[in-house]
């Protein structure tokens, strides 16, 4: 026992291999960092995932609800806001602008939700309101 | 396997500390093993084990992973739900009975769904009792205790009041002082009659109303805590409108920081003046930002927001801009959060202390933060414009 | 099997120790699924040497069992089978070659595979393929560190059992 065998040797071979396996699996896995998505939700269900990247055109997509209303949406490279709705409050224009994963435009009415996905670096998980 | 089985049966039979004490002695045994029969270095091995095991224990800390967040988003109780959970494969099963019961809560107690208790009970004022659903009347009950407590600060039978403001509405107004002295008149929480044996809710008189708006939200997020907790899922974060409930801490074994959002940063999202970490409770907060006619505001100067006083039959107007509650059961927190901000500050807090396990901040139209004993260690303050008072 | 009273007595003495190291281990809060210390893994590898690998197999399938039990963990029966018999099969192969392998070599075999028998499982049930590669090189190292200590104990306990009884 009190000396190593050249077995022993070929077990910590071993052991470093599964290690190696694992970071190598843990690469692979990662997502990009500091990737943003945009994902558009109606009523709960995903409609629209959109790419954030930093040299996009500004482009503008129009949510229609089953109901007739709409809302009109701008994504560009600097964030996402609605521009334009049908709903009564319009405070998911008042929302403005939102750039950081974590953030969100809720328009109740319309029961469209626009969250922006990504690695949060945010000190908070939520905020109460 | 004689002793084996004696050992088993005394394991099971003895009280935890007897299985200790067995387990210390049977250490103690092993130790001597492996040490006794050794001449050359076992001082130099034990202390090596010691050591070993100490690092090992600080070294293994909490972390829990094998789980997955699952999220699921709804719209009901008149808001926007959020719930997520951490936890195995079935996850989005247990999120999807809880949507259910949500909107099985909501289908009891909204005043918009015109077969709902709530509306059934508004609509028989003064003429007959209705019989109403447990959790309909459970939280009705709960509700008139707050009322009682609060002595009228709040009400729920202010439903006339709000109706004739309908701020929340499609056709928010000012309503005349003839027209909000008639509706107060039927604000009276004490003509609420409950019936325990039938589960029947009366309204003395009619054109009373209750609206449960102020505590139904807590109550689902209580119950979807209890339906989550009792599926197993030991990690989740619910967001009921701006109600936070947390169960447990978070996967990482460090508890939930939740912002509190900032009454007067209208434009940028979600911008907090403080953070609370908690676990295994509720935060909900009330303020005048949430809801409030914009026009007649940018008129006058005056914000009329969606929570009345129900003494004066006008917006709350204690001098503060925000409260924020963190108790066990989110019901407890939303109708506190509501109390406190009626109340003002002096009154709210002193109401807050006699409450058990509640605490609280409020936040005064000079940007002055009060705090309820039990807040300091939870609390940090991050609007540079606020100042903390003692 | 056939084992005269002595065997038995010290089978059985064995099986108890290692079912009360299992549930005494469950007091240590988990760095990872299946990073443990595997004190219970030192009776095991006693019995392996001391008697055969049939006998280590029954003491290993009675003390998850009972340990688990014992530490109100159902759950953990699952975790701790798999991880056991893996460990098992591998230390009973290895144990074969004494020339070649050490105790501790076994021991850390044993360790690791017992780790990760019980991360393989830990994936599969919770659907989660991630935290398989991400604990992979801590439950490794963990090992090593733990296969170690753990084979010099089981050295010093075969030591006494073979001069003494």
């Amino acid at each position: 026992m009190k000396k190593l065998k050249i077995g022993d040797l070929f077990i910590y071979i071993l052991l470093a291999v599964f290690a190696s396996i694992g970071f190598i699996g843990m690469k692979s896995m990662a997502t990009v960092e500091g990737e943003r998505n945009v994902v558009i939700l109606l009523d709960g269900e995903e409609v629209e995932r959109i790419r954030l990247t930093p040299n996009m055109e500004e482009k503008e997509l129009c949510i229609d609800t089953d109901n007739g209303m709409y809302n009109i949406v701008s994504i560009a490279k600097d964030g996402v806001r609605v521009i334009e709705a049908s709903c009564s409050d319009k405070l998911c224009i008042k929302q403005g602008r939102i750039d950081n994963p974590g953030q969100s435009i809720v328009c109740l009415p319309n029961k469209l939700v626009i969250k922006i996905l990504g690695d949060d670096d945010s000190p908070v998980d939520d905020v109460t309101y | 396997m004689k002793s084996f089985r004696l050992l088993v049966s005394n394991l099971n039979n003895y009280k935890m500390c007897n299985s200790i004490a067995l387990c210390s002695f049977d250490c103690y045994n092993i130790v001597k093993c492996c040490t006794r029969g050794d001449k050359i270095d076992y001082m130099k091995v034990k202390k090596y084990i010691v050591i070993f095991l100490v690092i090992s224990m600080s070294l293994m800390g909490c972390t829990q992973i094998g789980m997955k967040e699952y999220t699921k988003n709804i719209f009901a109780l008149n808001t926007y739900i959020t719930l997520t959970a951490y936890g195995g494969r079935n996850t989005p099963k247990i999120l999807d009975k809880a949507v259910q019961r949500i909107q099985e809560i909501e289908n009891h107690m909204s005043t918009e769904i015109d077969t709902s208790d709530v509306a059934l009970i508004n609509k028989n004022a003064g003429e007959s009792p209705v019989e109403v659903h447990d959790d309909t009347f459970y939280v009705i009950e709960r509700a008139l205790w707050y009322c009682n407590m609060s002595d009228g600060a709040f009400d729920i039978t202010i439903y006339p009041i709000v109706k004739l403001w309908d701020i929340t509405g499609d056709n928010p107004r000012v309503p005349d002082e003839e027209e909000i002295q008639r509706a107060l008149s039927l604000v009276d929480y004490t003509e609420v009659i409950l019936d325990r044996e039938d589960k029947t809710v009366f309204l003395n008189r009619s054109d009373m109303g209750i609206d449960l708006g102020a505590i139904a939200k807590g109550y689902a997020a209580d119950e979807v805590v209890r339906i989550l907790e009792k599926s197993g899922i030991r990690h989740g974060l619910l967001n009921l409108g701006g109600n936070i409930s947390v169960i447990g801490d978070k996967p990482d074994g460090t508890p939930w920081n939740i912002g509190v959002r900032d009454p007067r940063e209208e434009e940028t999202q979600l911008q907090y003046l403080a953070i609370a970490s908690i676990s295994n409770s509720s935060i909900v907060s009330s303020g005048d930002y949430e809801r409030y006619i914009k026009d007649v505001y940018e008129k006058t100067g005056i914000r009329y927001h969606h929570i009345f006083d129900p003494r004066t039959g006008y917006p709350a107007d204690s001098g503060l801009i925000g409260t924020t509650v963190i108790a066990k059961d989110s019901i407890d927190a939303d109708a506190l959060s509501t109390c406190l901000f009626i109340m003002g500050q002096e009154r709210g807090l002193k109401f807050l202390q006699n409450v058990q396990g509640s605490k609280g901040i409020c936040i005064d139209n000079t940007k002055r933060i009060y705090t309820s004993s039990g807040m300091d260690n939870i609390l940090e303050i991050t609007g540079e414009e606020y100042r903390l008072e003692k | 099997m056939n084992m005269n009273t002595r065997d038995m007595v010290i089978l059985s003495l064995i099986t108890a120790q290692a079912v009360v190291l299992h549930y005494v281990e469950g007091f240590f809060p988990v760095i990872a699924p299946g990073a443990k210390l595997g004190l219970a893994n030192i009776m095991t590898i006693v019995t392996l040497y001391v008697f055969s690998a049939k006998h280590a197999f029954v003491v290993l399938g009675i003390r998850v069992l009972l340990g688990s039990l014992l530490s109100g963990n159902p759950m953990g029966i699952l975790f701790s089978m798999v991880g056991g018999i893996l460990s098992w099969f591998i230390m009973s192969i290895l144990k074969r070659h004494p020339k070649h392998f050490s105790l501790v070599g076994v021991s850390t075999a044993g360790a690791a595979f017992h780790n990760l028998g019980q991360l393989a499982t830990a994936s599969i049930i919770y659907n989660t393929i991630g935290i398989f590669f991400t604990y992979l090189p801590i439950l490794m190292l963990t090992s090593v560190i733990t296969g170690f200590f753990i084979g010099v104990a089981s050295h010093y306990m075969i030591d006494y059992l073979e001069k003494h009884v």
